[in-house]
């Protein structure tokens, strides 16, 4: 794993996020988008692993801009260096799903291979949660 | 029938053929479904090496360190009847497969090359 430059947190902040969707997957999801009680997009980005942890890069998005990474406008790498708050949390989450570190981190602090290539540009199918399912129906 | 699965360029390498919900740590979050817990026990193949291709620079393309989980290399399989319950393949040419606990894919390569 990767050593980080941002401050280490005692917990993860946020705790009332739902799926939406998982955005990218194989064999498990690398690219999760959720949703807060009061409406806030956020999304769940895989960097890195080791023998312990997955780590993941989590962050606020603007949903004007994940419509516009859906239909192929921007880029992931767009989207992950530009967080609606400036900001993101990386986490390292173990095989329990438990968040064991949690740090607070710039997108301009993050190692280059954290963030997706010029090429990103979503070339994936959405697998929505059940109670979005109405929101998969008017993509299709 | 052949399938083609990433695996690592070591052939013995003990992930290669390890549904990911069984490999450690496993890549889940709190919001996973039940569904998707189910779904995580079966093994990833593609219909044809081209597809196969195709998805891994997709995934690169998203994801820099993507090759520490999926390895370097894909394999040509032999997948029979007796192996276990394979899943429709998709228009990506992915489909998967849920082997019988007596299935043992690493005898079964019939093809290694990198990707």
């Amino acid at each position: 794993m990767q050593p980080l430059k941002g401050i280490k947190l005692d917990a993860f902040p946020i705790d009332d996020l739902r799926k939406v969707a998982d955005l990218i997957s194989f064999e498990g999801p690398l690219l999760v988008w959720l949703e807060t009680g009061a409406g806030d997009d956020y999304l769940f980005y895989w960097c890195d692993s080791d023998e312990q942890f997955n780590r993941w890069l989590v962050f606020r998005v603007e949903n004007s801009k994940l419509i516009s990474y859906m239909n192929r406008e921007i880029r992931l790498r767009d989207i992950v260096i530009g967080p609606r708050d400036g900001f993101m949390y990386v986490v390292d989450v173990d095989s329990n799903a438990d968040y064991v570190n949690t740090f607070f981190v710039r997108p301009e602090e993050l190692p280059e291979d954290y963030i997706p290539s010029v090429e990103s540009f979503y070339e994936f199918d959405p697998e929505f949660a059940p109670e979005y399912q109405d929101m998969a129906n008017k993509k299709s | 029938m052949t399938g083609y699965r990433f695996i690592f360029e070591d052939i013995n390498h003990e992930d290669n053929f390890k549904p990911v919900l069984e490999r450690d740590p496993k890549r889940v979050l709190k919001f996973t479904t039940e569904q998707e817990k189910c779904s995580g026990y079966a093994l990833s193949f593609f219909d044809t090496l081209e597809h196969a291709r195709s998805r891994y620079r997709a995934l690169v393309r998203n994801f820099r360190k993507i090759e520490q989980k999926l390895g370097t290399h894909v394999a040509k399989v032999q997948i029979d009847e007796t192996d276990g319950v394979c899943s429709e393949t998709g228009r990506d040419g992915h489909f998967a497969v849920h082997e019988y606990p007596t299935t043992n894919f690493m005898r079964k390569i019939l093809e290694i090359e990198r990707i």
